[in-house]
């Protein structure tokens, strides 16, 4: 005879029905207000706005800033957590503690003080152009500022991924012959890559929707270091709200695609 | 292939985990690492492995020192006692790695390599898993997958840390007995380290029992049983019973060395009956005697005259047997 074992949490009807609340309530009516507005335009003005060059090489530079940083990110915090999973020293915690700070303080406070860094002036900056490179007012300050803000996201997906992998199997794998290099690729990364990808997908959506940051450091030239966001500023300032809707449609659509993408992506590597 | 160790200690800060430690194992053998947890087996086993460095002494292979080599160059095979399988491949690429691992001009083709992977999966009996992954594979099976994986590379010595200790009572017993067999075919250089004096005793050709960081003694199961070098050997390799004499003398005795009676006979002594527990083919019963605290227990043959009828809180006259002469401890 067998008995059903009752949810911890009682109810699916209740707990679903509170999930299309908060998700209606949250995101989908917003979102689909937006798609409404965007009909207030004809099919072949939605065109015209959203292939306007200004609007695409915005987009190219957004999408494209932002997949940098997550890659990035996706290197650099990798290793973050590594040291700070494997490792014990002074100042750990710390550290540790630190990786949220990003998360904390106010973008656009970031980006005045990237930029008052890497500006031509600035301490970094100046060393920088030295050597002939010039970092804020270009995409790579762009980049740089989306790398500093999505910095949280790839440590704390990988963390515990990496916690959770036990000492001896890295020990196993040596005992097999296995070179430092072959471990890394053939034991830890696989291992790891499903929580990598939900890092770098939440990384690169996040970058993708960034302004605060940005737009101190971008120096904001229309067709070489304007980002999508500041866009759809320019034309609320302008009292566009059509245009700028539609803008808002287009970022999201591509990003939805690239986030589908990703998440089948790692469903494909996680099925066994 | 020979191991020798050669003075061997090792310090964790301020722990002492090994003290010059000496040991020769010999081609081809069986060896159990036998002692309590804390007592330094496992550190010397990873010293073995090359997976730890010693603060000092040397590890001899067949002659050659490899104190100074890489475990990736000591070709050993290691098994863990949680199996430290990779989870996210079969179990065909689990055993199949080491082979892969290898530099290009050693490596096998792909197809030499499926028939040394099935060879081995084979010889483990569990073929028809080669394409599961470990988390869906019952404990027993994933440690003898681990094992496959180890002897894959054609390992010179076999080393196992606890290999049965993360699994239930009954496969744990199966898994020692399929082992020893294994270790008969193959006859590899084996050093395991287990904290159980009865898997030790069905498994090894010779035991090394160790305490603190120390070796208390070296012997063939038989002789470590029968003639214990020390106190702590006798009370580690089996059950055992005290009997105080008075002026601070005692013996040691364990259970089955006792020969019990209902009727009271020269030198035996009364004790009252605490405790009757039937465990099959004997039966163990808990003494109490006048002028000792600590119990007694006798284990008899389940069938023993003294056992008909009999009750808890009835009298039992026992008089110890012991096998090993221990007056003097």
């Amino acid at each position: 005879m067998s008995r059903r074992i009752s949810p911890v949490i009682p109810g699916f009807g209740l707990t679903l029905g509170y999930t299309l609340v908060y998700l209606s309530l949250l995101v989908l009516i917003p979102l689909g207000a937006l798609f409404l507005k965007t009909t207030d335009l004809t099919w072949a003005q939605f065109i015209q706005v959203i292939s306007a060059p200004r609007v695409l090489a915005a987009l190219k530079l957004s999408f494209s800033t932002a997949f940098f940083a997550a890659l990035i990110n996706g290197v650099i915090g990798t290793l973050l957590a590594w040291v700070l999973v494997r490792y014990t020293f002074p100042g750990r915690k710390i550290i540790d503690a630190m990786i949220d700070l990003p998360f904390a303080l106010p973008t656009a406070v970031a980006g005045i003080a990237l930029t008052a860094l890497y500006a031509p002036k600035g301490l970094i900056g100046s060393l920088a152009a030295d050597i002939g490179l010039k970092i804020a007012y270009t995409p790579l300050g762009i980049t740089l500022a989306l790398t500093f803000v999505t910095l949280p996201f790839v440590v704390r997906t990988v963390q515990p991924v990496l916690a959770d992998i036990p000492r001896e199997v890295e020990e196993a794998a040596a005992c097999l012959g296995a070179k430092p290099l072959q471990v890394a690729r053939h034991v830890l990364l696989p291992a790891l890559l499903p929580a990598w990808l939900t890092g770098f997908a939440l990384a690169f959506a996040r970058g993708v929707g960034e302004y605060g940051s940005v737009i101190f450091i971008a120096g904001n030239m229309p067709m070489k270091t304007e980002i999508l966001p500041l866009l759809i500023m320019v034309k609320l300032d302008q009292y566009d709200y059509t245009g700028a809707t539609a803008i808002g449609v287009l970022m999201l659509v591509v990003s939805f695609i690239l986030l589908l993408a990703i998440n089948l992506l790692q469903r494909r590597i996680e099925t066994p | 292939m020979s191991i020798e160790v050669r003075n061997v200690s090792k310090h964790f800060n301020a722990f002492r985990a090994l003290n010059n430690i000496n040991l020769d194992i010999n081609s081809g053998e069986l060896v159990a690492l036998l002692g309590p947890s804390g007592c330094g087996k496992t550190t010397l086993l990873r010293i073995i492995a090359g997976l730890e460095t010693p603060d000092a002494g040397n590890i001899v292979f067949h002659g050659e020192d490899v104190s100074g080599h890489d475990v990736r160059d000591r070709n050993v095979g290691f098994v863990f006692q949680h199996y430290a399988l990779f989870r996210h491949m079969t179990v065909f690429d689990n055993v199949a790695f080491g082979l892969r691992m290898k530099p290009k001009k050693e490596r096998p083709s792909e197809k030499v390599i499926a028939e040394k992977v099935h060879e081995l999966l084979n010889m483990v009996q569990l073929d028809w898993l080669a394409d599961r992954y470990p988390e869906q594979l019952s404990g027993g099976q994933r440690q003898r997958i681990a094992l496959a994986r180890a002897l894959a590379v054609q390992p010179k010595i076999l080393l196992l840390d606890e290999p049965f200790g993360a699994l239930d009572a009954k496969v744990r017993k199966e898994l020692r007995r399929w082992l020893a067999r294994l270790h008969e075919e193959i006859h590899l250089t084996s050093v395991f380290v287990t904290h159980d004096q009865e898997e030790a005793m069905e498994v090894a050709d010779r035991i090394v029992v160790m305490n603190k960081g120390v070796i208390e003694q070296i012997g063939a199961p038989g002789e470590v049983y029968e003639q214990p070098a020390s106190d702590f050997v006798y009370h580690f390799l089996g059950d055992s019973n005290r009997l105080h004499l008075g002026d601070d003398q005692h013996i040691l005795f364990r259970p089955h060395e006792v020969s019990l009676s209902r009727s009271e006979l020269d030198d035996h002594r009364l004790a009252e009956v605490r405790d009757i527990r039937p465990l099959g083919a004997i039966t163990r019963i808990t003494l109490k005697i006048k002028d000792q605290d600590e119990l007694i227990e006798a284990e008899v043959v389940k069938d023993h005259d003294s056992l008909s009828g009999l009750v808890r809180g009835e009298s039992l006259f026992f008089k110890p047997r012991p096998s090993v002469v221990n007056g003097q401890r």
